[in-house]
């Protein structure tokens, strides 16, 4: 049978604020938990309690216009105990559940998970490389910004498309992440933020690809990026050059590079290396290295992500991770280190790049053409993968706004390749300049929860680059 | 307070119509390496989705916060955001798109997920990586098991009343053999391709532990073995690799919001245009593909996609024609092109967009020796370890665990680093013979992505073993 709508009180818009404001106390809200949790912790029990929220108005656009869009509110909170039988067998099991802001029912869904950890950890058999918590640091960083209200939204971002075929999506509000352990630590991170990573297309579908993101809406800086996506828009109306597979001088702007170095982000895990499933392998051997104008650090100082790590400590401010192109560091957590006897470098138990910077190197924006002579303009990489994971090589397609280069100047569109070729080639001997200036681009991943963090890198000119399909 | 019961109390003046799709789902990681209990660790979320459709323009807010004074603001604030979102709406949505669907779905099971114990499933991992480990040469084994239990509420006020209970598993076992600087890996399929609806009895313990060595041994295999040929001949592909190719180069381009342009800016758009359907030959006439969300035990099975839409089997391509898209009905209004019911999300945060569920090719004729009597200069590949294909799904590269050489209509050796690359169309054209029945495996993988914001979703496939003419096919790089 159809519904029937009630008549009940409307809640005015503005008490709908007031349950955004609410998240704006998270941070005691959390504390209290993770007090009551620990409160709880008996003899020979340790735990650790990690937050990951976010409070978001997500709004989806086709063709300058309105696909899809919504809020959502989700606060995850992950319990880790680890039980000690006293003679040094560690045992340890973990529940992930979301709150939902209702005290007393998130503080009994709490106690109720611990007593499904204590039932699963005592079945489980000893996990020698498990980590008891030590750490009882605290820090605290909150990054209040101005951002849209809701409502605001469609106008902002959609008023001066004008005629634009605008695709992708507009992200904005409040991330969390908390930390807290049985040992003390203490960890508050909390940032506004905004991004619109999106499309420009214009005719055959050929496309401009942006990002425009920070902490505080600036209508006039959006519509300047807008205007200069319809100038890059122009340049694409040429006819599309077809290109043969073979290798070609190649210019990766900022934003492949970016998508090139993610491929990086997972390899320096010491872990991964011991158990033969990176590629670094090959230079922890000494048998390939990178170009020595490559540096590669893992870099929170920006203050993009935040810096403890689950177990409660605080990870480096900067971590070298290529030299000059010689491996200066992996990425070696303490359970890492339990495992192969090493010493920890504080690297969280994920053993990932979470704050990737690549050094600039003295190209020039002005004489990146130039320098390039002829060859392949590349603004972005799509669905990159290993090809040979062991060797180091990679595969991927070019995508958007990429071009045909003769004698320095900017000769056609091209139709989107197949590339095939190796970090040690692209980052090593094939690297000839990177360009002055770096660009930071704001992780736009969104599964599960909006991520936090960026990449810094500067473009990337090479002597050569396989070009395969 | 039961949805039903949420839902009549909720207040929602002006708005055409109010939706609450509600989510708990619980899901189980246990993993061992190298024989040791390396992670054991659960997630349970539970939350709403509340749409509400006003002005044509269909909004949501998701809320883990079921108190009735909850649900009252998030449909409040999908309000809110659909009088101010309405001027920008890309359709004009009705109640249409939100049929009144009532009934009930279970996912098969005989044995429940929780019927086996944390010890009983560690015992068995830690077994499972000594049984992987068949010589001094394996470096690393690992064994995971992923069990999710999952219940959806759904109702709305135009009389949808359905609920559906998910029993999900998926399992992997890997050996990784090292031998100087040569490093070989092998899998039961390419990872966690073993992914089926049901109870534990999938969890067929004396069925794994009885490949667990082939594993191994394949894993020292691989080190010695010849590297693949490169060149441009026949390629027969086993049904877990078939499961990547389906997924990519068949279910990807026929998604209709990628036609219509809703993913240009993450995933893709596609070669396939609306104009295609009923015309384009897609591939070779020997080749049937159909959705199909109603095969027991395949992991994408369901009575309803998450807007109400009954789920059917439905032809996509018929003997080599493209016949149908995957969309769901607010893709269909859009698009004006038959669809499927598949309008999915990845959980109660997140709204339901186009996706695949069970993608299956259907069996041809052959037998698998009649099928290697035919390749007269070739390859066999299986287990998928590596994928990329472009934006508009045309080409690809995929990479494969284990190979073996065919000359003359006979398997001759193994060889390492197996790849093949090709443009979709000619691809498909190429194919040249299916396997019936007796040669079709069922696959299925918890992460395909897609959507903004991002989604990872279940998805099902199930394939014979194919041969495909005139493939480039290459090796791993010396």
């Amino acid at each position: 049978m159809p519904h029937q709508f009630v008549s009940l009180p409307i809640l005015r818009s503005s008490e709908v604020r007031n349950k955004i404001m609410r998240v704006q106390f998270q941070q005691n809200y959390f504390y209290e938990l993770a007090e009551k949790l620990c409160d709880s912790v008996g003899d020979g029990e340790h735990l650790t309690v990690n937050l990951r929220g976010e409070d978001t108005h997500y709004c989806r656009l086709n063709n300058a216009r309105i696909r899809q869009t919504g809020t959502v509110e989700d606060f995850d909170l992950d319990v880790r105990l680890i039980s000690d039988n006293g003679n040094g067998e560690l045992r340890q099991a973990s529940k992930t559940i979301n709150l939902c802001l209702e005290k007393n029912t998130d503080k009994e869904n709490c106690l109720r998970i611990l007593r499904d950890l204590r039932t699963d950890v005592n079945q489980l058999p000893t996990d020698p490389y498990a980590i008891i918590p030590t750490s009882n640091s605290k820090s605290e960083s909150v990054t209040e910004g101005n951002l849209l209200n809701s409502g605001d939204v469609p106008d902002a971002i959609l008023s001066d498309t004008n005629g634009l075929d605008l695709t992708g999506i507009y992200s904005s509000g409040r991330l969390f992440r908390g930390n807290a352990t049985s040992t003390g630590a203490r960890h508050w991170f909390a940032t506004d933020s905004f991004l619109i990573d999106y499309s420009l297309y214009g005719p055959e579908e050929r496309a401009y690809k942006g990002f425009h993101g920070g902490q505080s809406w600036e209508q006039a800086k959006f519509e300047a990026e807008l205007e200069r996506g319809r100038e890059q828009l122009s340049a694409l109306a040429k006819p599309i050059r077809k290109v043969v597979p073979g290798e070609y001088r190649t210019f990766l702007a900022p934003a492949a590079a970016m998508g090139f170095s993610g491929m990086l982000h997972y390899i320096f895990s010491e872990s991964s290396i011991q158990q033969g499933d990176s590629p670094l392998r090959l230079m922890r051997q000494g048998k390939k290295k990178f170009s020595p104008l490559f540096n590669f650090t893992d870099d929170y100082s920006n203050g993009t992500t935040s810096r403890f790590s689950p177990e409660g400590d605080l990870f480096p401010e900067k971590m070298a991770l290529v030299e000059n192109g010689e491996l200066k560091s992996t990425l070696i957590s303490k359970r890492t280190a339990k495992e192969y006897d090493l010493g920890s470098n504080g690297a969280g138990p994920s053993e990932a790049v979470q704050a990737p910077v690549i050094s600039p190197g003295a190209l020039k924006a002005a004489e990146v053409l130039k320098e390039l002579g002829t060859g392949l303009y590349v603004s972005n990489l799509h669905y990159l993968n290993w090809s040979d994971r062991m060797q180091g090589r990679v595969t991927g397609m070019t995508r958007y706004a990429c071009f045909w280069v003769e004698n320095g100047s900017l000769s056609a569109p091209i139709e989107n390749l197949r590339w095939d070729d190796t970090i040690y080639r692209v980052l090593g001997s094939e690297l000839e300049a990177l360009t002055t200036k770096t660009s930071m681009f704001p992780d736009p991943s969104s599964y599960g929860k909006r991520s936090i963090g960026a990449v810094s890198t500067p473009g990337i000119l090479l002597k050569s680059m396989a070009f395969t399909l | 307070m039961n949805l039903k019961d949420l839902l009549d109390v909720v207040s929602a003046p002006g708005a055409d119509w109010v939706g609450l799709r509600e989510v708990w789902e619980h899901a189980t990681t246990r993993y061992c390496r190298d024989g040791k209990s390396s992670k054991n660790s659960s997630e349970e979320s539970t939350g709403l989705m509340v749409e509400v459709l006003k002005n044509g323009c269909i909004t949501y807010t998701a809320t883990a916060d079921r108190s009735k004074s909850g649900v009252q603001q998030a449909v409040d604030q999908a309000i809110d955001l659909a009088e101010r979102s309405s001027k920008y709406r890309i359709h004009e949505f009705t109640v249409s798109e939100r049929p009144a669907s009532e009934g009930k779905y279970r996912s098969p099971r005989n044995v429940a997920l929780g019927s086996h114990s944390p010890k009983d499933i560690n015992d068995f991992l830690v077994n499972a990586c000594g049984k992987l480990k068949v010589s001094e040469k394996i470096h690393r084994t690992t064994g995971l098991i992923y069990l999710v239990e999952s219940k959806q509420n759904y109702v709305s006020t135009n009389g949808a009343n359905f609920e559906q209970d998910f029993s999900l598993l998926s399992y992997g076992f890997k050996a990784t053999a090292v031998d100087g600087t040569s490093v070989q890996s092998r899998s039961d399929g390419g990872f966690l391709a073993n992914s089926l609806q049901g109870g534990m009895e999938i969890f067929n313990q004396d069925k794994i532990e009885n490949m667990l060595s082939t594993i191994g041994e394949q894993a020292v295999e691989l080190l010695s073995a010849e590297e693949c040929p490169t060149g441009t001949m026949d390629l027969v592909v086993m049904p877990d690799q078939m499961m990547l190719q389906i997924h990519e180069s068949i279910g990807h381009p026929l998604e209709i919001d990628r036609i219509l342009g809703d993913e240009r800016n993450y995933a893709g758009s596609s070669f396939v245009q609306r104009k295609d359907f009923g015309s384009l030959t897609y591939g070779s006439p020997i080749m049937n593909v159909s959705f199909d969300p109603t095969v027991e035990n395949e992991y994408a099975s369901y009575s309803f996609d998450d807007n109400g839409t009954p789920a059917t089997k439905e032809y996509l391509i018929k003997e080599g024609k493209l016949l149908r898209g995957l969309g769901g009905l607010e893709s269909q209004t859009r698009s004006g092109l038959k669809g499927v019911a598949n309008a999915r999300a990845s959980l109660w945060n997140r709204p339901p967009i186009d996706r695949m569920a069970n993608i299956n090719l259907e069996p041809g004729d052959s037998n698998y020796d009649e099928i290697i009597s035919a390749v007269e200069n070739g390859v066999l590949m299986e287990s998928n370890n590596s994928w990329s294909i472009d934006d508009y799904r045309r080409k690809f590269q995929f990479g494969c665990e284990y190979g073996k050489r065919i000359k003359n209509g006979k398997i001759t050796n193994t060889i390492c680093n197996p790849n093949y690359r090709g443009i979709t169309i000619p691809f498909w054209t190429n194919l040249k013979m299916l396997g019936n029945a007796s040669t079709r495996k069922t696959y299925g993988t918890p992460y395909c992505g897609k959507g903004e914001p991002n989604q990872a979703i279940r998805v099902g496939h199930a394939s014979p073993v194919c041969l495909f003419t005139n493939i480039e096919i290459f090796g791993g790089s010396k």
